[in-house]
C-alpha cells in the first residue's frame, strides 16, 4: 500500500477536508462579488451550485465502484490512456491553481489586515511553507488536524453572526427576488466550480474506509458549508444591503470588525485572523495535495513526500505572478468557470462511458 | 538522534521566529487618537482635521480628563495626506485603531460628506462601530471646549456618553456603519447625532414647542438651559439628505425617532394632569413592543400606517388624584399620553417631509412591494417621501405605578 492510501480515514475526516477546501472562499471576496451580482436572492444561487457537485461526485462514485482502481485506472478504462491523461492533468492543474489563487489572496488579505508592513514574498512562502509541511505530513494528518480545528471554527464564525445582531436590518432581504431569478439560477450553473473540492473524496477514495464513508463526508460536508454559506449570506446582507455589501473586499472580516456588544467585547477582528488563516492553510494544503496526489498516481510514483516541497516552491512561485489583488480576483473568478469542465463535462463523460461498458458487458453477459 | 536534534532546533526557533514581536510597538511608542474633528478650511478644498489624542500617563492622574487628552489641527486635502503631516508634528507614531468618535463640523456636514468619508470605509484603522456625530460650529471647537468633570479619560466619556442615549431617547446612537448604509440604501436618509459646548448662560432656546396636554420643550445641543458640568451635551438629530445636512430634530423628535426605530426603552415624560391642568403627571414610558409601520402604495402614492404601543410606570402624581385605581381615571390619562405622542409623531413626519429625510427609514417597510431591486430603485422612494400620506395610531398602556399604591392627599 502506497503511503498516500491509508484507507483509514472517516466520515469526520472527509468532511474537514472538503469543509476546508470549499468553505475557505467565504472570506475571500466571493461573497462580495455574488451579492453584487444577484442580489438577495444569491441563497439561491448557493443552494444550485452545492447541489450539483454533490450529485455529480455520486456519479463519480458510481464510476469509481465500476471499475476497480485509483481515478487514472479509471479513467484509462474508460476514455483511453490519452483521456485519462488529459483528465488527470486537467483537475491537477486546476486543484493546482485553486491553491496559487487561494494563497496569493490569502497572503494579501493578511497583508491587508493583520501585518501591514511584512514583506509580501515573506507571507506568501510563510503560506507556502506551511501548506508544504502539511502536505508532506499527509493526507491523514491533514484530515484530522483540519477536524479538530473546524468545530473551534464554526464556534467563532457562528459567535460572529451572533454579535454583529444588533446591526441586523431584516428588509435588506427584500425585494425577494433581488436582481431577479435568471441572474441567479445562471449564477448557481456557472458557480459550481466553488465546490469542485467535493471531488477529491472520490479521487481520494483509497484513502477512504469504504464507498459509504465517502458518499456520508460529501453529503454532511457540503449541506454544511451550504448551511454555513447561507448563514453568512443572510447575515452579511441584513447588516451592509446589497449596495454596500458588494463593495467590500473581505465580507468576513468587515462582519468581525463591526462586532461592538460594550466597551470590553470589540475590536475582536484579530482573534478571528487566526481562525481565518487555519481555513486558508488547510484549503492551500489541501488543493497542493490534490494537485500532487494526482500527479503521483499519474506518473505511478512510490510517495507524495518528495515532491511535496517542490510543489510549495512552484505553487509560491505562481502566487507571485499576478501583478495585483484585482487580477488575482479576476483569474479566480475565471478559474471558478473553468472549473465548470471538472464538474459538468469529465464527469459526464466518464459517467456515460461507465454507462455504456456496463451496459455492454451486461449484453455480451446475456449473448 | 541527528533528525531529533535538527527537529528540536527547527522547533525552537519557530518558536522565536513566530512570536510576532517583531513589529509590536509598546504603548509608549504610540500616539492613540480618541477622537478625530472634521472642518472646511479656509482654502478651497481642503479640510481642517483635528485628532484628539489619549495621553496614558494622566489616565491614573485625579486631574480633569481633558488634560488627559492633547489635540493637534492640521489643515490638509485628504485623511491621508492629514495623517502624513501628523507624523511630522507628532513624536510617537499616530494610531487611529482607537478613535471612538468621529466629530463633523456643521458647516462640512452641510456641505456634503461622503468625499470625506472614502477613507473611513477604506483604510484598516477605522471600522465601522465608530460613534460619528455632527456638532453645531466646527469639531475643533467642540474638541477643545470639551471638558468631562465626572471621568478621567477621554476615550470613557465618549463610550459612557454615547452609550447613554438610551436612558432618555434625546439622542441617538450613531456609528459610521449605520451613516453609510443608510446613504447607499436607497431606503431612507442618514442621521447623526447633534452635539455642542453649551454656553451655560443658563438660558435656553426651545426648538419644538411642546404639544397641548404636554409638558415637555424640545431643545438642540448647545441651546439646553443650564450651567454647570460637562460643557458639550449631546441632545438632538441631524438629519441627512443623500451625504448633506439638511437640518435638525430637537430633542422630543429625536425621541419620535427613537421610537419609530423601534430602539426607544427608556424615558421620561411629564403631561398635564387630565382632571387638574395646573398640575401634571410624570410617566417612565418605553415601547411595548416594536413599531408596527405598513408601507403600501395607492395608485403610486406612498401611504404609511404606524401602529405604536407605549407601556409606562407613573412616577410622580403631585395632584394626588388616583390613577394608581385603574378604571376610567387610568384610561384618561393613557388616553391623555396617546393624544401627545400621536400628534409629536405627526409633527415629525411632517418635519422630516419638509426636509425630504426619512430618517426612520419607512423605505425599508416598502421593499417587499417590489419584485427586484432595480424596481425599487427605479421607484425612487427617497424623492417619493415628501409626498407620502402618514397615519399615526398610539396606544399607551401604563402597566405599573412605582413605589406607591395610592396617594393620600394632603390636608
Amino acid at each position: 500500500m502506497k503511503s498516500y492510501h491509508v484507507g483509514k480515514l472517516g466520515v469526520a475526516e472527509g468532511i474537514a477536508l472538503v469543509f476546508g477546501m470549499i468553505v475557505s472562499r467565504l472570506f475571500l471576496s466571493g461573497m462580495s462579488d455574488g451579492i453584487r451580482n444577484n442580489g438577495q436572492l444569491y441563497w439561491l444561487a448557493m443552494i444550485l451550485f452545492t447541489l450539483i457537485p454533490l450529485v455529480v461526485l455520486f456519479m463519480m462514485v458510481y464510476v469509481n465502484n465500476s471499475v476497480s482502481g485509483d481515478i487514472v485506472v479509471v479513467c484509462k478504462h474508460l476514455v483511453g490512456k490519452a483521456g485519462a491523461w488529459l483528465i488527470v492533468i486537467a483537475y491537477s492543474g486546476m486543484f493546482f491553481a485553486n491553491s496559487v489563487l487561494v494563497l496569493r489572496q490569502y497572503a494579501e488579505y493578511t497583508l491587508s489586515t493583520a501585518l501591514p508592513r511584512a514583506d509580501f514574498q515573506l507571507v506568501i512562502v510563510w503560506y507556502a511553507v506551511t501548506a508544504g509541511v502539511i502536505c508532506y505530513l499527509g493526507i491523514e494528518a491533514l484530515c484530522r488536524a483540519s477536524c479538530i480545528l473546524l468545530p473551534f471554527m464554526l464556534v467563532g464564525l457562528f459567535l460572529i453572526f451572533a454579535m454583529v445582531s444588533p446591526f441586523y436590518i431584516v428588509y435588506n432581504l427584500t425585494p425577494w427576488q433581488g436582481n431577479g431569478i435568471m441572474t441567479v439560477v445562471e449564477s448557481g450553473v456557472h458557480g459550481v466550480g466553488y465546490n469542485m473540492g467535493v471531488l477529491s473524496l472520490v479521487f481520494l477514495s483509497s484513502a477512504f474506509q469504504n464507498t459509504k464513508t465517502i458518499k456520508s463526508a460529501a453529503i454532511y460536508a457540503i449541506s454544511g458549508s451550504l448551511v454555513l454559506r447561507i448563514v453568512d449570506m443572510l447575515v452579511y446582507t441584513m447588516v451592509f444591503g446589497v449596495a454596500v455589501g458588494g463593495e467590500k473586499t473581505m465580507p468576513f472580516y468587515e462582519l468581525a470588525r463591526l462586532v461592538y456588544v460594550n466597551q470590553y467585547i470589540q475590536r475582536i477582528e484579530a482573534l478571528f485572523i487566526v481562525v481565518w488563516v487555519m481555513f486558508g492553510l488547510m484549503a492551500i494544503a489541501g488543493s497542493m495535495y490534490m494537485g500532487l496526489y494526482l500527479i503521483v498516481v499519474l506518473l505511478k510514483l512510490p510517495g507524495l513526500r518528495p515532491i511535496a516541497p517542490l510543489g510549495a516552491i512552484i505553487v509560491a512561485n505562481l502566487a507571485m505572478l499576478p501583478p495585483d489583488i484585482g487580477t488575482t480576483i479576476r483569474l479566480d473568478q475565471l478559474l471558478v468557470q473553468v472549473s465548470q469542465v471538472g464538474i459538468y463535462l469529465f464527469p459526464g463523460i466518464l459517467f456515460v462511458m461507465a454507462l455504456v461498458k456496463k451496459r455492454r458487458k451486461k449484453s455480451c453477459a446475456d449473448i | 538522534m541527528c533528525r531529533y536534534l535538527m527537529r528540536l532546533t527547527v522547533l525552537f526557533a519557530m518558536s522565536i521566529l513566530l512570536l510576532g514581536c517583531n513589529g509590536a510597538k509598546e504603548l509608549d511608542q504610540r500616539a492613540n487618537v480618541v477622537a478625530m474633528g472634521l472642518d472646511t478650511a479656509e482654502q478651497e478644498g481642503m479640510t481642517r482635521i483635528s485628532y484628539q489624542f489619549a495621553v496614558p500617563r494622566m489616565e491614573t492622574s485625579k486631574e480633569d480628563a481633558s488634560k488627559d487628552a492633547v489635540i493637534v489641527t492640521n489643515t490638509a486635502a485628504t485623511l491621508a495626506e492629514g495623517l502624513n503631516l501628523l507624523n511630522s508634528e507628532v513624536s510617537l507614531q499616530p494610531v487611529l485603531a482607537h478613535v471612538k468618535v468621529i466629530v463633523v463640523g456643521e458647516e462640512l456636514a452641510r456641505r456634503g460628506i461622503a468625499n470625506v468619508l472614502g477613507p473611513f470605509m477604506r483604510y484598516r484603522e477605522y471600522r465601522g462601530s465608530m460613534f460619528v456625530v455632527v456638532t453645531r460650529g466646527t469639531a475643533k471647537n467642540f474638541l477643545e471646549n470639551n471638558k468631562p468633570v465626572f471621568v478621567t479619560s477621554m476615550a470613557k466619556y465618549y463610550e459612557e456618553m454615547i452609550g447613554s442615549w438610551q436612558e432618555t431617547g434625546y439622542f441617538l446612537e450613531t456609528t459610521l456603519h449605520e451613516y453609510y448604509t443608510r446613504l447607499k440604501s436607497n431606503s431612507g436618509q442618514p442621521y447623526i447625532a447633534l452635539v455642542a459646548v453649551n454656553p451655560e448662560s443658563s438660558e435656553g432656546k426651545i426648538s419644538t414647542q411642546k404639544v397641548p396636554g404636554e409638558k415637555i420643550d424640545g431643545y438642540r445641543a448647545g441651546d439646553l438651559p443650564r450651567s454647570g458640568g460637562d460643557a458639550a451635551e449631546f441632545a438632538g438629530t441631524a438629519l441627512f439628505d443623500g451625504d448633506k445636512m439638511v437640518g435638525s430634530l430637537s430633542t422630543t423628535e429625536t425621541r419620535m425617532l427613537s421610537m419609530l426605530l423601534g430602539n426607544y426603552r427608556n424615558g421620561y415624560i411629564v403631561v398635564e394632569d387630565p382632571f387638574n391642568p395646573n398640575s401634571t403627571v410624570n410617566i417612565n414610558l418605553h415601547l411595548g413592543s416594536r413599531p408596527k409601520i405598513n408601507v403600501a402604495l395607492v395608485e403610486d402614492r406612498p401611504v404609511i400606517h404606524v401602529s405604536i404601543l407605549l407601556e409606562g410606570e407613573i412616577s410622580s402624581i403631585p395632584s394626588a388624584i388616583n390613577y394608581e385605581q385603574g378604571g376610567s381615571y387610568l384610561a384618561t390619562l393613557e388616553n391623555q399620553v396617546s393624544q401627545i405622542y400621536q400628534q409629536q409623531l405627526m409633527n415629525f413626519s411632517k418635519h422630516t417631509q419638509q426636509l425630504n429625510a426619512d430618517v426612520a427609514g419607512f423605505g425599508y417597510y416598502l421593499r417587499p412591494a417590489f419584485q427586484s431591486n432595480k424596481e425599487f430603485e427605479d421607484y425612487k422612494w427617497n424623492q417619493k417621501y415628501s409626498q407620502a400620506e402618514v397615519n399615526v395610531e398610539v396606544k399607551t398602556r401604563i402597566r405599573r405605578n412605582g413605589l406607591m399604591l395610592r396617594t393620600v392627599p394632603t390636608e
